[in-house]
């Protein structure tokens, strides 16, 4: 059977071309779209039987003429009839393999008549014709099998002309860049080399001078800092946790009061150690 | 006597048509598939 996606591929081209020709409701009242579908089907059947491309049929006009019939049979065997399409290869050998088994049994009836010797030179030759079907038999296996590979081989035709067209195509437009891209050094190179440009000389970035925080007064920065006002209270959870959050946002470093060098935070005490003179300055 | 070896025969006969038949069709069918 034809795959279904050629069958509703022909499907479209028939609905299109008799839709412009007015004639697609006429036909679809007359059959339903899977009748339509299966006389697809079996013409299909019978171009791959013969290795006919399906392209190559005018199936818009052969099927303006299907809604003369009354059965989808009737319009295949119309167009078989008028040469349209191939006839059907199964078709032919059912009806041949019928009408020897109706002419053996005929010639049987027949040798009834006959003298055992007569009898005996038939049966030698049939026996000859049995040979002779075994070996038609082989012969039917291998054209089986070579239909096979010969439809594969088709398949896989298909898909490297294919592959080959995209090859094709992509070479197509790597040359015309390649062709643009000379074009530009032949441009460049006939409008001499480019004035060198100096470089400009990357600025450094200086890092921002630390502003180190100035304690002219002890007790005034304690109430910048928010000390102060725990300063003396026991030592409580609440009190405690309000320390924590000013030794966090406490800074690094302040200017020593004693010398104006810098003094370096001891850990995260509210503790400094001038680096100069080496005196404390406790803030807490 | 005749007539018992022309029955022998016949029967040989029929049996060859019946696998000549056979035959046939194996092979029709199997250009079917």
């Amino acid at each position: 059977m034809a795959y279904e996606s050629k069958v509703e591929r022909y499907y479209r081209v028939v609905e299109s071309h008799l839709k412009e020709r007015g004639l697609w409701d006429d036909l679809l009242r007359k059959f339903p779209p899977n009748a339509i579908r299966s006389a697809i089907a079996e013409i299909l059947d019978r171009l791959e039987e013969h290795f006919v491309d399906p392209e190559t049929l005018d199936w818009g006009s052969l099927f303006e003429m299907m809604v003369d019939f009354n059965t989808v049979m009737d319009f295949i065997r119309y167009l078989e009839k008028e040469k349209y399409i191939p006839t059907s290869l199964s078709e032919a050998s059912r009806q041949a393999v019928d009408e020897i088994e109706r002419q053996i049994y005929l010639l049987l009836d027949e040798a009834r008549h006959l003298d055992p010797g007569s009898l005996k030179r038939v049966r030698s030759r049939v026996a000859s014709l049995l040979g002779e079907a075994d070996e038609l038999e082989s012969l039917a296996r291998a054209v089986t099998s070579l239909r096979k590979k010969a439809r594969r081989e088709e398949r896989l035709r298909k898909e490297y002309e294919a592959k080959a067209s995209r090859l094709a195509q992509e070479l197509q437009k790597l040359k015309k860049e390649a062709e643009e891209l000379r074009r530009r050094v032949e441009e460049a190179a006939r409008a001499g080399p480019p004035a060198l440009e100096k470089p400009a000389k990357p600025e450094v970035e200086r890092p921002p001078e630390e502003e180190v925080p100035e304690v002219e007064e002890v007790e005034a920065f304690k109430s910048i800092l928010g000390v102060k006002k725990f300063q003396g209270l026991p030592s409580l959870p609440g009190v405690e946790a309000e320390i924590e959050k000013i030794r966090e946002k406490a800074p690094p470093r302040v200017r020593c009061p004693h010398c104006g060098g810098v003094a370096e935070r001891i850990g995260s005490l509210l503790l400094y150690r001038c680096t100069r003179c080496g005196k404390f300055i406790n803030l807490r | 006597m005749v007539e018992e070896e022309k029955r022998r025969e016949l029967r040989k006969l029929e049996e060859q048509a019946e696998e000549l038949v056979k035959a046939l069709k194996r092979a029709q069918r199997q250009l079917e598939e």
